[in-house]
C-alpha cells in the first residue's frame, strides 16, 4: 500500500471532520428529538389527566346528593332486585296499610309493558277510617321500595259507614331501566 | 422559620503569634500556627489550619459561608483615639482618612482599620472616636486561609474583645492578657479602652523585676485597677509577682475553660448585637470589569452552569422519569371515573326521578279540604299523576258551588276547574256536581309552604309531608 501524500491526508483529515460533526449533528438531533417527543407526550397525558380530574370534580357532589336521597327515600337502588322487587314492595305496602289501620282489600300486579320504566302496577284496594288512608298515602313513597303512585280514588266505603274507600294504581319503577338508558348515552 | 442549615452558629477565633483557637458552641479546636521568618503562615500551615477548619465547621460547599469573628493579637495593631469634626456621610469619611493618615505611619490604603465612636460629653459639633490600624497583608493572610475553609470573616482587635469582658467600673483601669514571654496591656478610662501596648513581660519571666515591665508597672503606674486574663495556669504566678514585685493587686478576668477572655468577649458581644470595631481596608473595587480569575468567582460560575444545565434538563428528565407514575395514576383516575360514571349517575337519575314523580295529591287533599263548604259532600274523589282530579259533590246550594270553585281557582294551585254537571237532587234542597280540573304540581309543591291558601285555608310552613288534618270530605253512608 502506498503511502499518503499529505495533501491527501489533509483531505482524509477534513473528509473524516466532516463526517463526524454531521454524525455528532444527526444523532445529536435525534436523541433531542426522541426527549422533545416523550416530553410532548407527556404533557399531553398531564393535560389530559388534568381534564379528567375537573370531570371527576362534579362526581363529589352528585355522590352527596344521592346520598341524600337514599336517605329520603330510604332507599339503596344497587339493592333492588328485579325479580323480587315487585313481591318486596307488595309485602311492604300490605304490611304498611294494615300496620296503619286498613283493612287490605283487592290487590292487582300486573307487569309493565317492556319499553317502560316501570317494572310493573299494582292495584291496591283498602278501606279504614281518614287518618289510615292519609297516613298510607304520606308512608308510600318512604317504604324503601321506587313506588310512584300512579292514581288514587277515595270514596265512602258502602259496607262500612264512616270509612273511606280507597283505590290506589302503584307503578314500581325498573332501575335497570335507568342503567340501560344511561350506557345507551354513553 | 429558622433555617438552621443555612443560618449554621458563628465560630469564634483568636488569632495569635504561636496559635490559632477556634470555638463553636461547645467545640473548641486550638490549631498551633508556622511562621516564615517574615512573620507569615507558612503554605503547609496555611493547608492545615484551612483543612482542620473546614473539618471543625463541617461546612458543605453548598452552604452559605459561616460566619467568623476573629480577635488578633495586638502585634502591629495600633490604636488611636481622637476628635473629629461631626460630619457626615462622605465628609465624615474624607476627614477620617486625613485622620489616619494624620495618625499613623502608613497610608490608609495599606491598612486594615476601623473606627468606633466613644462615648463623649464634650460639644455636639465634635466626635469622639476610636481608630485601630493594623497592616493590611496581615488581615489579607488570615483572610484568605479563613475564606478557603468555608468562613465569612470578620476581624478586631483582642484587646478590646476582652475590654468587654471588665466589670463596670470608673476610673482608669487596664487589662492584662499574659502570654509565655510577652503581653498585651490595654489601658482604658471608664469603660472605653484607649491605648495598647505590648509588654515583655510573660508567665514564663514573671520573675523579672527590672526590664522594661518595671517602667510600666513600676513608679509610673498610676494606680489603675488592673484585670489579668491568660492561660489558667499562668495567672495565679504573674498575679504574685505583680504584687511581690511592684506591689500591684490585679483582678483576674473570669473566662470558663475552654475559651480565651478575646473568644468570649467576642461571643457576648455578638449576642449583646454591641458594636464591634471591624478591621477592613479602604480599597474601592477595581473598575467594573468582570474578574473570573478568582476561586470565588469560578466557583459561583461553575454553580450558575449547573444551574442553567439542570433548568434545562430537569423538564425532559421529568418526562421520561414521570410519565410512567402519571400513566398509572392517569388509569386509575379514568377507572374512578368510569366507576362513578356507572354507578353515581344512573343511581342520580333514578332517584330525582322518583322524587320528581311524586304527585302531590295530600297537598291537593288538603286545598279541597280547605275550600270545601260546610255541608258539603265530596263522593268520590279521583286523582293521578298526570294531575287530572274528578270529583262528584253534594253541595248546599248553586252560590256554594262557585264560592268552592272560586277557592280552588285562587292561589294557581288548580287550573281549568270545570263544573262538568250540575244539576238538583230530586227534593231541590240541594246541588249535584260533577267537577274535574287540573292541579299545578310545582305551585302545590312549593308555593303551599309559603303562601296563604285560599280564602279561609291555613298555611302549613314548615311541614315538609303535610297531611291533612281533616278529610277532603265526609263520606257518605249508604
Amino acid at each position: 500500500m502506498r503511502t499518503l501524500s499529505p495533501s491527501e491526508k489533509k483531505t482524509i483529515r477534513f473528509a473524516a471532520i466532516g463526517i463526524a460533526a454531521y454524525l455528532a449533528l444527526f444523532g445529536a438531533l435525534k436523541i433531542w428529538q426522541f426527549f422533545h417527543h416523550q416530553r410532548v407526550a407527556y404533557l399531553q397525558l398531564v393535560a389530559a389527566a388534568q381534564t379528567l380530574k375537573l370531570e371527576l370534580k362534579p362526581y363529589e357532589d352528585k355522590a352527596a346528593v344521592v346520598k341524600k336521597l337514599m336517605e329520603n327515600f330510604q332507599l339503596d337502588p344497587a339493592k333492588l332486585s328485579r325479580p323480587t322487587v315487585m313481591a318486596d314492595a307488595s309485602a311492604a305496602l300490605q304490611k304498611a296499610a294494615s300496620g296503619g289501620g286498613l283493612q287490605v282489600g283487592t290487590i292487582r300486579e300486573s307487569a309493565a309493558p317492556p319499553a317502560s320504566k316501570a317494572l310493573g302496577t299494582i292495584q291496591f284496594e283498602g278501606s279504614g277510617q281518614v287518618p289510615a288512608a292519609m297516613a298510607l298515602l304520606q308512608q308510600l313513597p318512604y317504604l324503601g321500595y321506587p313506588l310512584v303512585l300512579d292514581a288514587v280514588q277515595i270514596s265512602a266505603d258502602p259496607m262500612r259507614p264512616g270509612q273511606l274507600k280507597l283505590t290506589l294504581t302503584i307503578l314500581v319503577l325498573d332501575f335497570e331501566q335507568w342503567k340501560k338508558s344511561e350506557a345507551g348515552h354513553a | 422559620m429558622e433555617l438552621t442549615f443555612l443560618n449554621s452558629a458563628p465560630v469564634f477565633i483568636e488569632i495569635n503569634a504561636g496559635s490559632l483557637q477556634a470555638a463553636r458552641g461547645t467545640e473548641t479546636v486550638d490549631l498551633p500556627l508556622a511562621r516564615a521568618a517574615d512573620g507569615t503562615l507558612t503554605p503547609a500551615c496555611q493547608e492545615k489550619v484551612t483543612a482542620a477548619l473546614e473539618k471543625f465547621t463541617g461546612h458543605k460547599s453548598w452552604q452559605p459561608r459561616v460566619r467568623a469573628f476573629c480577635a488578633i493579637a495586638a502585634s502591629g495593631i495600633a490604636l488611636r483615639q481622637g476628635s473629629l469634626p461631626a460630619a457626615t456621610g462622605d465628609e465624615f469619611q474624607r476627614l477620617l482618612l486625613l485622620k489616619i493618615e494624620t495618625e499613623f505611619p502608613l497610608p490608609p490604603e495599606e491598612l486594615a482599620w476601623g473606627w468606633q465612636t466613644l462615648p463623649s460629653n464634650g460639644p455636639a459639633t465634635t466626635r469622639e472616636i476610636l481608630i485601630a490600624a493594623v497592616r493590611k497583608e496581615i488581615i489579607a493572610e488570615y483572610t484568605t486561609v479563613l475564606v478557603a475553609a468555608g468562613l465569612r470573616p470578620v476581624f478586631t482587635p483582642a484587646a478590646l474583645a476582652r475590654n468587654t469582658l471588665c466589670p463596670p467600673t470608673t476610673g482608669p483601669y487596664a487589662i492584662l492578657e499574659i502570654g509565655r514571654t510577652t503581653s498585651e496591656l490595654v489601658s482604658g478610662n471608664n469603660g472605653v479602652a484607649e491605648s495598647l501596648r505590648i509588654v515583655a513581660w510573660g508567665a514564663e519571666n514573671a520573675g523579672a523585676a527590672t526590664g522594661p515591665a518595671a517602667k510600666v508597672f513600676g513608679p509610673g503606674w498610676n494606680g489603675r485597677k488592673l484585670f489579668i486574663s491568660g492561660g489558667a495556669g499562668t495567672l495565679t504566678g504573674a498575679a504574685a509577682a505583680l504584687r511581690q514585685h511592684w506591689n500591684l493587686v490585679s483582678e483576674p478576668l473570669d473566662v470558663p475553660a475552654g475559651r480565651t477572655a478575646a473568644m468570649l468577649g467576642l461571643e457576648k458581644s455578638v449576642a449583646k448585637h454591641a458594636e464591634l470595631l471591624l478591621l477592613g481596608t479602604s480599597a474601592k473595587p477595581s473598575g467594573r470589569r468582570f474578574d473570573l480569575s478568582g476561586a470565588e468567582t469560578r466557583l459561583w460560575l461553575k454553580r450558575a452552569v449547573l444551574l442553567l444545565a439542570a433548568l434545562t434538563v430537569f423538564p425532559y428528565a421529568e418526562a421520561l422519569l414521570l410519565k410512567s407514575h402519571v400513566a398509572k395514576k392517569y388509569a386509575a383516575a379514568r377507572a374512578e371515573k368510569e366507576r362513578m360514571a356507572a354507578v353515581v349517575d344512573p343511581e342520580l337519575r333514578f332517584l330525582q326521578a322518583l322524587k320528581q314523580t311524586q304527585p302531590p295529591y295530600l297537598e291537593a287533599l288538603f286545598c279541597f279540604a280547605k275550600a270545601t263548604p260546610p255541608g258539603a259532600r265530596l263522593d268520590p274523589v279521583a286523582m293521578n299523576q298526570r294531575g287530572e282530579l274528578s270529583w262528584r259533590a253534594v253541595f248546599q246550594n248553586g252560590q256554594q258551588v262557585s264560592d268552592f270553585r272560586a277557592k280552588l281557582n285562587d292561589g294557581g294551585f288548580f287550573t281549568n276547574v270545570v263544573v262538568e254537571e250540575q244539576a238538583p237532587t230530586p227534593d231541590r234542597q240541594k246541588v249535584n256536581v260533577r267537577m274535574s280540573a287540573r292541579w299545578n304540581a310545582d305551585a302545590l309543591r312549593t308555593k303551599l309552604k309559603t303562601s296563604p291558601l285560599p280564602a279561609g285555608g291555613e298555611t302549613n310552613s314548615g311541614r315538609a309531608n303535610p297531611v291533612p288534618p281533616a278529610p277532603p270530605s265526609k263520606p257518605a253512608t249508604p
